[in-house]
Formats: structure tokens, C-alpha cells, sequence
């Protein structure tokens, strides 16, 4: 197991450094830079061509293009995130104020989801159809019909404005730094972002559940005496559940990308928002950092999933 | 049985969901009416002065460059009130084009409009205590110009040495001076009253906080702006980036104190304009302008849900036009007929401006010229050019127009009023067969505009939000992008450049008047650009919870005027 792991490790760092090259590339293909992306027409229009190739020179960004990579390369891999291009602002001090909403409004998010979603999946593959079945089913189809976009701008007219029970938005407010206060702003919005989760966990739950239920080693447990309870849980859930865990887990990389449409509609300052904002200004450092973070994630879950996998399921070997 | 119950929690549902979709009665319970319009002082009584102690005035946080680590310099294009509590400025600006001293005493104007000479409050200090001197008035100055991204400094533009500081040939400015302690002086080249309005927009820094920083990387400087403090009414108390900042007042100030102690200012750069709206009908926010609201019926919406609010329409001399390029284009689509006067005449009478107002109600007025026709400095004898097909028409004819080729228009606000009125004038230049193509240009718009400049017309804000003349800067010649565009730079610097600086350097206002008539006049003859409609500013604030002196609001000088801090308290 461990050699697995260290070789899974070890094949990580060939595959990042890939990655930052087709996303270097890729934000070289976009048109024009962070000063022309960013700077109005109006402001444009006063500047001298002296002038803007100063503000590139000083910047970085005349140099040729294997350079540029290769500057960023090297500060990085010495601990300098570097600074954003469009608003100077040194990019571990963005990361460290962003990063930990993310992780509060996806992680809360997808432990509810986890949660809920694990429980009545399981509860409706049991009681197929019944009328608990058919609300649970009903609810996994709105669940992922409904935009979430919508779904946000409901919750905020209704609790919001309406009855007054939560904030319209934001993360925190003077003497609400601490968790407990600011669960309050929480609740809408990992309502919203659970509320696709669930139908989707709930959904793969109660199918795997219903296909392993079919099995003749589940007819077989029955036969021996045992009660329904232990027949679904101990022989049916732990062997619907892995195919579950992946889907949970790979979805482990929204806990660093967050989700940009939840953080537009409340107004949440999370990791999603500020990789939307430095791709449509050409931020590149901002956007290489990002990307590299969320892209180490991705590989991390996938080396995950593949132990959490092997853990519920003997038959599988590492090797 | 099964299924009618399974229905009928569906259809309980929906209806859940889509109850809150209704907007039902406002947010607030204490009034019932909606106010349109701002009276000469608000009706209620103001409630005791703890209020202003106690409670909190709660404003939007918006910076371009996001609110992730550090403050945006004031220097930028700034939408966001946090400058005018925090700093000083030499003067500032008040309604009818006057500027009254803020750190500024007194300042006089030699004979001959060059040489300005500014007297320093001898009690100003910064919040940490240290003296405000000419030193820091000079430095801050010199930081505007410098600055690449600075938007003041187009008003300051004819100060001495501005022209080498820009060509990268001097560090410093020769026109401005410490005379001493609480004395400063600036020389321009040319006789540009435009400086005051400048000054009024540089927030005055304190020079000591950037020991051994390169005047161009202040405004990124973090060490400062991750918690700046200046010279004026508030300093800023907590900072939590990228949620929000407190202010407090500072009783250290030099001139009137702040009527209302504590600020809030929540950040809304993750939720944007639609987060900004959303907490003003919450009656999250107590005083809201920019973009979120700059727009009437957005606006109405706000004030419908939320009967505490108040809008104001702020008059304005920003315009809505369209100029020409007159060129040419990379490509080989340019339509050069718009070289022709006459064919510039004939589009002008196929745009119904009318029509294209109406979609802000209230908020627009057709155009004649750049400056607004309420504004004491229109031409009055100038008439709105009618919407003519058939003049429009006789004209095409008489220029040889060759109507096989479109008229390409450029445009870049991605709202759909822009969209409707794109669909206004196409159908307008249809009807004398004219092809209009417009296309909305994303990404990089300097290079679209600037470089490629593959098209015949644009359609863009003109004018200037400050003093209604200053747009004709764009069209006196002054060697940047737009002399590129409309060329013609002797002819224009006979007419416009001349007529520019005449008000420029204009010492009463009939001389001022004079030249602003003739450059309304040129605008009209030749048409380098069209204005189709003035837009107003829309503003809006919580008149049951904040007093302020309304004559605020006569002006649209955003950054640069004073807001009377003073005489603002929480009532409710």
C-alpha cells in the first residue's frame, strides 16, 4: 500500500507540470494581456505607447513566452506565489483569505450533502416504491433540474428579503469572525449548493443500492435469517456505497475551485470568484496559481479514491 | 391513491418554490409611500444624536482591482466613497463649476493663469499624527501623473514637466513646488483651469508612509494600502479582506468633524451589481451610486421593494454618442464614405434620439451636443436634429453614397437597452437603405478600437461627468489615440484647440461661455462625433435611517466634490 501510494505520489509531479504548461499556453491564446484587458478605453486612450510598453516591461510580460514560464516556475517552486498583474496584490494573501471560505461553503456543503444524500438514498433503495421512494425520487429530479442560479435568487427573495432570517449575502460581518456567527450567512447558500449534491448522492446512492439489493449474495443473507436492517446495511450498503465514494470524492476538488454561480448569487468572496475575475483580466499568476492548486487537488482524489475504494472492497488490489 | 399523493406533494412544491418568487409588500413597515424625488431636507425629524454615535452607516465596498488584499488607489476611476472619508484633497469641487479650499486655505491664480499658489491648513495632520506639509501635497502630485493607470491626471495634464515625467525622461514634475512648509506652487505650460478639478481629485498621501518608493509603485505599495490612513474626516478601523472594513471618525481632523461616527463598507465584488441591489432592498446599504443603480428602472425596482429608499436623479453632462473613424481600418471593409460631412449629416437624421432616450425614462434627454441643454452653458440656439429619412436621404444622394456597403458599428456595453437601441437605429437607417451592422466587441477593446480599428462608427460614453466642457478635450488634438481616429489634427486645432484652451484659461464666465458656444458650434458643423442622449446619474439612499444636505446632489462630481460629511446623521 505504501509503495503504491509513493509511486502515485511521485507520478503527480510530471503530470502538474503538463498541466501548467497547457494552461500557460491556453492564457497566452486569449486576446491581449492584463493591462489592455483591464485598463478602460478611456484610460487607454491617454496612454502613450511609451507608456504601455513600460507598464509591460515592468510587468513581465515583453519577455518570450518560455521565460515568462520559467520565471513563474522558479518563484513558485521557492515559495513566491508572486503578485496579481491587476491589482498588485501579493497572491498567497489572496489565497489565504479566499481559500478558507471555499473550504467552509463546499466542505459544509458537501458534508450535508454527504450525509443526507448517503440516508435517503439508502431509505428509498429500502422502500422502493413507496410514497417515501416517489418524494425521494421527485426530489432528485428537481434537485438537478433546477439552476442553481434560480434556486439562490429564490431562497434570497423568500429568507432574505421576505421574512428577514438571513443576510442577502457576504461572509462575515464586524463581531461575527467567529464560525458559529457566521453560519448564518452559510445557510442559504450551502442550501442551495446541498440541494444539487443530495439529488445527485441521493440518486447514485439509491440506484447502486437497488442493483446490489438484486445480487444473489443479498438473497443469500437473507436466507441465512438475518434481519432486513443488517441484510441492507451490512451486506447491500457497504457494497453500493463505492461507487458512491468516488463520485463524493472526486467532487473534493470544488472544496479549492469553489463554485463561481453559488459566490455570484450571495455574494460569497470564495476561490471560484477570484479565478473568474483573473481569467476574464488576463491575471495569469492569479490564474497559474489557481489552477495548480485545484489541479493537485484533482490528482489527490484520484489517488484517493483509488484507496477508499480498495479499503471498502478486498477484492480490489493496489497492485 | 399512491400516485394522487405523490402529485399532490409535487404541486405543493412548486408552489413553494415559485411563492417566493412574488414580490409582495416592501421590506420596511414604517412608510408606505416612495418617495421619486429628493425634497429640499428631509421631512423627519432627526432623532437624537446618539444615533449617530451608536449606530452605523452602511455603505458598498467596490474596487476595480477586487477587495482581495490591499485598497484601491483614489487615483483610478474610483466608484466608492472610502477616498472621500479618508483623504484630503487641495480643494473641492461644488456645483456650478466653483472649488472652495478643503486642505487648501486659501490659493490664488497669477495674471496669466499659469502659476497656482496654494496655502496649507496649518492644523492638518494625518491620523498618525504627523503634519500635513507641502512635501506630502507635492509627492502625491507627482504620484498622480506618474501613475500609468491614473485617471486623475488627464485633468492636470499641462502642468510643467508633465510631458517629461510621461516620456520617461524625468522622475519628477518641475511645475510643482514646496515653497515651504504650507506653501505649494504650480506652473502649467498653458493657462488650464482643468487643474483645480484635478486637484480636487487627488487625494493628498502621506509622503512619509513611501520612504524610497518609486512614485509609479505607490498605488500597488501594500505596506500601505493594506491599511491605508490620510488627512481626512474617518481613518479606518478593522479590515477583513475581502469582506468588509470599518471606519470610525477621526477627532483629530482639522476641519469639521464627521456627523456620523462609525462607517461600514461591505464588500460586494463577489456578487457584483446584482448583490448590490439585492442588499439595498434589504435595506442592507444606506447610500448606493455607480453602476449597480445607474439605471432608472433598476432603480424604481429598488425603491418599490424598499419604500426607505430614495433616489435622485444627479444631472449630468455624460453622454451617449457615437464618433467616427475617419482613417481607416486593418481590414478592407471600411466604409470611407464617412469621411463626407454630408454623409456624417445623414446618419445623424436617421437616428432617432427620441426613441433612443425614452428607454431611461426619466434619466435621458435627446442630445444636441455634449453638453447637457440644462446646463447654463448650452448653445440654446441650437435645435435636437429631427429624425428625417427623406433629408437623410437627399443628403446620401447629393455625397454619390453607395449603399451596397454597411456601416459598421462598434459598440461595448453588453446591456440589453444597448442591444435595444442598436435595434432603434438599424431600423431607423433601413428605412433609407442604409445596412447598419453593429456587433458588441469583448476582450481586448484597446486593440479592437486603438489597432485594428475595424469599423466606421463607435458607439461610447462621452462627455464629462465633471465639467461639462472638459469632453471637448477629446476633441482638441493632444497627440494620443483619438487623433489616430478622427485625424485632421491641424484643422481641429484651429477650431477645437483653439476654442478648448480659450475656456481653459477663461478667468470670468462669459469668456468661458463664449468658447464653449464655439466649440458646440464646430461640434455641430463638422460632426466628429453625434451625441445621441445625455444621461443622468442615479443615486439612492435611505432617507429613514440617513439625513444629508440634498444640494449633494446637484452636481455629478463623483469623486472630486464634497459630500458634507458633516452635516450627515443616522435619524432611524
Amino acid at each position: 500500500m505504501l509503495k503504491y501510494f509513493g509511486k502515485r505520489m511521485l507520478s503527480l509531479l510530471p503530470k502538474l507540470l503538463v498541466i501548467s504548461i497547457i494552461i500557460f499556453v491556453g492564457l497566452q491564446l486569449l486576446p491581449g494581456d492584463a493591462i489592455t484587458r483591464t485598463v478602460s478605453p478611456d484610460i487607454y486612450a491617454q496612454m502613450t505607447p511609451e507608456q504601455l510598453d513600460a507598464l509591460r516591461e515592468s510587468l513581465g510580460l515583453n519577455a518570450p513566452l518560455p521565460i515568462q514560464y520559467f520565471r513563474w516556475l522558479g518563484k513558485m517552486l521557492q515559495g513566491d506565489l508572486g503578485y496579481s498583474l491587476v491589482s498588485g496584490s501579493n497572491i498567497s494573501v489572496m489565497l489565504a483569505a479566499r481559500l478558507p471560505a471555499t473550504l467552509e461553503l463546499v466542505g459544509l456543503g458537501l458534508l450535508v450533502a454527504t450525509v443526507l444524500g448517503l440516508i435517503l438514498g439508502y431509505f428509498s433503495a429500502g422502500k422502493q416504491n413507496t410514497p417515501f421512494d416517489y418524494l425521494c425520487t421527485t426530489f432528485g429530479m428537481l434537485g438537478v433540474s433546477v439552476p442553481e442560479f434560480f434556486l439562490g435568487m429564490v431562497v434570497i427573495v423568500l429568507f432574505a428579503i421576505q421574512l428577514k432570517w438571513f443576510p442577502t449575502g457576504g461572509r462575515t460581518a464586524p463581531g461575527k469572525e467567529a464560525f458559529f456567527d457566521r453560519i448564518q450567512y452559510l445557510v442559504l447558500p450551502v442550501l442551495c449548493l446541498g440541494t444539487a449534491y443530495i439529488a445527485t448522492i441521493m440518486r447514485y446512492t439509491r440506484g447502486s443500492m437497488l442493483d446490489v439489493l438484486n445480487k444473489d449474495y443479498i438473497t443469500t443473507a437473507r436466507s441465512k435469517g438475518l434481519s432486513e436492517n443488517k441484510v441492507n446495511f451490512r451486506h447491500g450498503f457497504r457494497n453500493a456505497i463505492i461507487p458512491v465514494v468516488v463520485t463524493i470524492v472526486f467532487r473534493l476538488p470544488m472544496l479549492v475551485g469553489g463554485t463561481v454561480v453559488i459566490e455570484s448569487v450571495f455574494n460569497y468572496p470564495g476561490m471560484g470568484n477570484m479565478l473568474l475575475s483573473a481569467i476574464s483580466g488576463g491575471d495569469m499568476p492569479v490564474v497559474m496559481i489557481s489552477t495548480f492548486i485545484i489541479a493537485i487537488v484533482v490528482l489527490l482524489s484520484s489517488v484517493l479514491a483509488d484507496l477508499i475504494t480498495a479499503m471498502l472492497d478486498p477484492r480490489i488490489r493496489l497492485s | 391513491m399512491k400516485k394522487t399523493i405523490a402529485m399532490l406533494l409535487v404541486a405543493l412544491m412548486a408552489v413553494g418554490v415559485f411563492a417566493g418568487c412574488t414580490a409582495t409588500a416592501p421590506v420596511a413597515a414604517t412608510t408606505t409611500e416612495a418617495p421619486a424625488e429628493a425634497t429640499a431636507e428631509a421631512t423627519a425629524a432627526p432623532v437624537a444624536e446618539d444615533l449617530s454615535e451608536t449606530g452605523t452607516l452602511k455603505l458598498a465596498w467596490i474596487a476595480g482591482i477586487g477587495t482581495n488584499s490591499i485598497f484601491e488607489c483614489p487615483y483610478t476611476d474610483i466608484k466608492c466613497l472610502y477616498p472621500n472619508m479618508l483623504f484630503s484633497t487641495l480643494v473641492k469641487a461644488q456645483p456650478n463649476s466653483t472649488f472652495t479650499g478643503d486642505l487648501a486655505t486659501d490659493y490664488t491664480v497669477s495674471d496669466d493663469g499659469l502659476v497656482y499658489t496654494f496655502k496649507l491648513n496649518p492644523a492638518a495632520t494625518f491620523s498618525d499624527g504627523t503634519a500635513v506639509t507641502a512635501d506630502d501635497v507635492v509627492f502625491s502630485i507627482n504620484t498622480a501623473i506618474a501613475y500609468e493607470k491614473s485617471w486623475v491626471k488627464q485633468f492636470m495634464k499641462n502642468i510643467a514637466g508633465v510631458a517629461d515625467v510621461t516620456a520617461g525622461t524625468a522622475t519628477e514634475l518641475t511645475g510643482v513646488k514646496a515653497i515651504d512648509a504650507n506653501t505649494v506652487e504650480i506652473t502649467e505650460n498653458i493657462a488650464d483651469n482643468a487643474l483645480l478639478y484635478g486637484l480636487a481629485l487627488t487625494s493628498i498621501l502621506p509622503a512619509h508612509a513611501f520612504e524610497g518608493v518609486a512614485y509609479n509603485d505607490v498605488p500597488t505599495y501594500e505596506s500601505f494600502w493594506s491599511k491605508p490612513f490620510g488627512s481626512g474626516q474617518y481613518v479606518i478601523d478593522q479590515v477583513s479582506f475581502p469582506n468588509y472594513f470599518t471606519m470610525v471618525r477621526n477627532d483629530s481632523y482639522f476641519g469639521e468633524p464627521a456627523g456620523i461616527k462609525n462607517v461600514l463598507f461591505t464588500s460586494y465584488d463577489a456578487g457584483g451589481n446584482d448583490a448590490i441591489v439585492s442588499a439595498a432592498i434589504a435595506g442592507d446599504l444606506d447610500f448606493i451610486f455607480g453602476d449597480a443603480v445607474n439605471d432608472s428602472n433598476t432603480m424604481k425596482n429598488i425603491c418599490a421593494q424598499n419604500a426607505d429608499m430614495t433616489s435622485v436623479v444627479v444631472p449630468s453632462s455624460y453622454t451617449r454618442q457615437f464618433r467616427f473613424n475617419l482613417t481607416g481600418s486593418t481590414d478592407d471593409q471600411y466604409n470611407s464614405f464617412v469621411q463626407d460631412v454630408r454623409v456624417r449629416t445623414a446618419f445623424e437624421l436617421l437616428m432617432d434620439k427620441a426613441t433612443c432616450a425614452a428607454f431611461y425614462g426619466d434619466q435621458a434627454n435627446a442630445a444636441i451636443t455634449m453638453i447637457n441643454p440644462n446646463d447654463s452653458l448650452f448653445d440654446t440656439s441650437l435645435t435636437l436634429t429631427p429624425f428625417d429619412v427623406a433629408a437623410a436621404k437627399a443628403l446620401l444622394d447629393e455625397a454619390g453614397y453607395d449603399y451596397t456597403k454597411s456601416v459598421r458599428v462598434l459598440y461595448y456595453y453588453s446591456d440589453q437597452t444597448t442591444a435595444d437601441i442598436m435595434e432603434v437605429l438599424r431600423q431607423g437607417f433601413e428605412q433609407a437603405g442604409v445596412k447598419f451592422e453593429s456587433f458588441l466587441a469583448t476582450g481586448d477593446l484597446a486593440s479592437i478600437i486603438y489597432t485594428q480599428r475595424n469599423w466606421d462608427m463607435i458607439y461610447s460614453g462621452g462627455g464629462s461627468v465633471a465639467v461639462p466642457a472638459y469632453g471637448y478635450a477629446l476633441l482638441a488634438p493632444d497627440g494620443g489615440n483619438w487623433d489616430s481616429l478622427f485625424g485632421n489634427v491641424d484643422e481641429r486645432a484651429t477650431t477645437y484647440g483653439a476654442s478648448y484652451n480659450q475656456f481653459l484659461s477663461a478667468k470670468d464666465e462669459a469668456t468661458a461661455k463664449a468658447a464653449v458656444i464655439a466649440l458646440q458650434e464646430q461640434q455641430v458643423k463638422d460632426k466628429y462625433d453625434i451625441d445621441l442622449y445625455n444621461l443622468s446619474k442615479m443615486v439612492a439612499y435611505n432617507s429613514a435611517h440617513v439625513q444629508l444636505d440634498t444640494s449633494i446632489f446637484a452636481g455629478d462630481y463623483q469623486q472630486s466634490k464634497d459630500y458634507k460629511f458633516a452635516d450627515w446623521k443616522l435619524i432611524g
